[in-house]
């Protein structure tokens, strides 16, 4: 009985408290802006939000967090990948900060097997939380920097405020529905 | 509460955008400096600035990335030198050497100082606002 009472509070409750998270992650964004080979990180609020709300009807989340984690990374032979990332294999070493940018691309583009994938025997493996931690993303750079730093300022920015209202908008549900309950209670 | 290490992150940061603008304002004191009886100008500086975690579980919670000058750094392009015989610091051959700042990259790095400073001071002043209104929830 109580739980139902409190379950759309318990909802917008986990709701806030990923909407800091994120809010964190995009300082740390904001204040690495100028960290020669910086990447950004952000939140997947969708796959975060379904897992701490444990929402197994999110078929998308269930999958991302069932998926064999470490065997995607090495897996792949150079010739077996698809056309998204196949003009890596040609770059040299030199040229990191594009070939980071082509992979990372890939990774976001939703199709799973060349998460991670080296394509180069010379390549360093991308970090190992990258595309190992599925409520984590990271934002493909417009513009590729000459230090490799990732962070798109005018992006992250946007991303802030938006994540601000939102945050704020949970705010204002967990306010209403206590002051619903409250007057359910009192009857007046 | 996971959004008060944004005031540690934000504040890592503004701090070490003060140490640049502080560099900045050193090379530009010096861009006319002249060398030394030694012969060695005044070499520009530059600061490098690293990755530190910040999580709220500790040094090694990598869940929040503060910012520190990792080093300064000089530039170690030589010094303009300029023909000048009458000055008293012109060497045998009539030349003085001067510093190698460029006064126009300064500028630059200060006005992007400036703007990461101000950036940062706005996410906090977010957060503070966020914080304060959770303390009222309920009421």
């Amino acid at each position: 009985m109580l739980d139902k009472l409190t379950a759309r509070l318990d909802f917008q409750g986990s709701a806030l408290v990923l909407r800091a998270e994120r809010q964190r992650q995009l300082a740390s964004n904001i204040a690495n802006v100028d960290t020669p080979g910086y990447v950004a990180h952000d939140v997947n609020f969708k796959t975060a939000m379904a897992a701490a709300t444990g929402d197994v009807s999110s078929s998308e989340a269930r999958l991302m967090l069932a998926a064999p984690r470490a065997s995607s990374i090495t897996a792949n032979p150079a010739g077996a990948l698809p056309a998204g990332v196949s003009g890596v294999t040609q770059q040299s070493t030199g040229s990191a900060a594009t070939g980071r940018s082509i992979s990372t691309s890939a990774l976001m583009s939703g199709t799973s097997s060349p998460r991670g994938a080296l394509t180069h025997p010379q390549h360093q493996a991308l970090r190992s939380r990258l595309g190992t931690d599925p409520l984590e993303t990271f934002p493909i750079q417009a513009q590729p920097s000459a230090d490799n730093n990732t962070v798109d300022v005018d992006r992250e920015r946007a991303a802030l405020v938006d994540n601000t209202v939102r945050y704020e908008a949970a705010l204002r549900f967990i306010n209403g529905t206590a002051r619903t309950l409250n007057t359910a209670i009192t009857g007046q | 509460m996971s959004m008060f290490s944004i005031f540690n992150v934000s504040g890592s940061a503004v701090s070490a955008q003060t140490q640049r603008l502080n560099v900045v304002a050193s090379n530009l004191a010096n861009v006319d400096a002249v060398a030394r009886p030694d012969g060695e100008a005044y070499k520009a500086r530059q600061v490098v600035f690293q990755t530190v975690p910040m999580g709220p579980n500790g040094p090694n919670d990598r869940s929040a990335a503060g910012v520190k000058v990792q080093t300064v750094i000089e530039n170690q392009t030589p010094g303009r030198r300029m023909f000048n015989p009458d000055h008293p610091s012109a060497d045998a051959q009539g030349y003085v050497t001067h510093s190698n700042v460029n006064a126009v990259e300064e500028m630059v790095n200060m006005i992007s100082a400036t703007r990461s400073y101000q950036n940062n001071v706005e996410i906090m002043n977010t957060a503070k606002t966020l914080l304060l209104k959770t303390l009222q929830m309920g009421q």
